[in-house]
């Protein structure tokens, strides 16, 4: 009898706790991947929504080049997106950027949220004015100068933006981007 | 042969025996399950391409829609810093704990605590 009981147990335990650890494993994998996903996702598509000034390429066969600034996961999903879809009849390529010193010449700029805010201020400190969108995870990323920010409100990314650090940039963001962004200045 | 209860010995048995065969059964189609999800998670992977690609295509206003996080994970919590959060966007210590703290039912504050220290010690 104690052994049947305990074999009821046993198999209860296994039935019923072992799979609810493992959704919520897999759970927080696919919330992870979508999250990236969904930014990656956005940054295509601000090259399709914002304006950049002449000077930003050098010919008209220059790629739309997106740069990351220290690893990210969001990279591989930029890779993908680099293998299968154009910028403005351009070719992208992303960049990954290991030190504030090493970032060369880019259209968008990723800086994730993993980075200080002193190392957010010397990059923007660094290439302000050379036409680069700046887009940051941070929280207070606008305040240190960046051009728009990712933030998480009500379970969706809001897009932030500074129309300010977007005119010092000479970028021409459309009135479709602004009705869906929250404008912060 | 009777049990104090009255309830005739081969009954009882008989009925054990099906509770345990059922929950056999229910083992095994739990099992089952989970290879069915493994093999979902196999197809949601393979789609992964496609996923991002619908991404990509969607206009702007719809991405700005998409739901980033998974239900189960949007547990509120209160972080260290006192701030409103969610498991999801939590540190990793918080999500162990709160998962071990179920998984062992734990009773106390101090034991959850206490097992997280020793848990990111092995990591």
């Amino acid at each position: 009898m104690f052994l049947a009981t305990s074999l009821c147990l046993v198999l209860v335990w296994a039935g019923g706790v072992t799979t609810p650890m493992l959704n919520a494993q897999e759970d927080e994998e696919t919330m992870a991947n979508r999250e990236y996903r969904i930014k990656a996702a956005y940054l295509y598509q601000f090259g399709r929504y914002v304006e950049w000034p002449a000077k930003a390429f050098s010919d008209g066969n220059s790629p739309f080049v997106i740069g990351v600034l220290e690893q990210d996961p969001l990279v591989s999903d930029l890779e993908q997106i680099a293998k299968i879809k154009k910028i403005q009849d351009r070719p992208i390529q992303i960049r990954r950027f290991s030190s504030a010193a090493d970032i060369r010449a880019c259209n968008i700029l990723y800086l994730p949220a993993s980075l200080s805010s002193e190392t957010q201020a010397e990059v923007i400190r660094k290439i302000a004015g050379q036409g680069i969108l700046l887009v940051g995870d941070a929280n207070g990323f606008l305040n240190v100068g960046g051009v728009m920010q990712f933030a998480v409100e009500d379970n969706k990314i809001r897009v932030l933006i500074s129309r300010k650090a977007a005119e010092r940039e000479g970028l021409t963001i459309s009135a479709k981007l602004l009705q869906v962004a929250r404008v912060v200045d | 042969m009777h049990l104090k209860d009255g309830m005739p010995r081969g009954r009882g048995t008989g009925v054990l025996l099906s509770v345990i065969l059922a929950l056999c059964a229910a083992g095994h189609v739990a099992r089952a399950q989970q290879g069915g999800d493994a093999q979902q998670k196999a197809s949601a992977s393979a789609a992964n391409s496609g996923d991002l690609e619908g991404l990509l295509d969607l206009p702007i206003e719809q991405l700005a829609k998409m739901p980033v996080a998974v239900p189960s994970m949007d547990i509120p919590v209160t972080s260290v810093t006192k701030e409103a959060s969610t498991v999801g966007r939590s540190a990793a210590a918080v999500r162990m704990r709160t998962d071990r703290s179920r998984r062992f039912l734990a009773a106390s504050m101090e034991w959850s605590l206490g097992n997280t220290r020793d848990n990111s010690r092995q990591l």
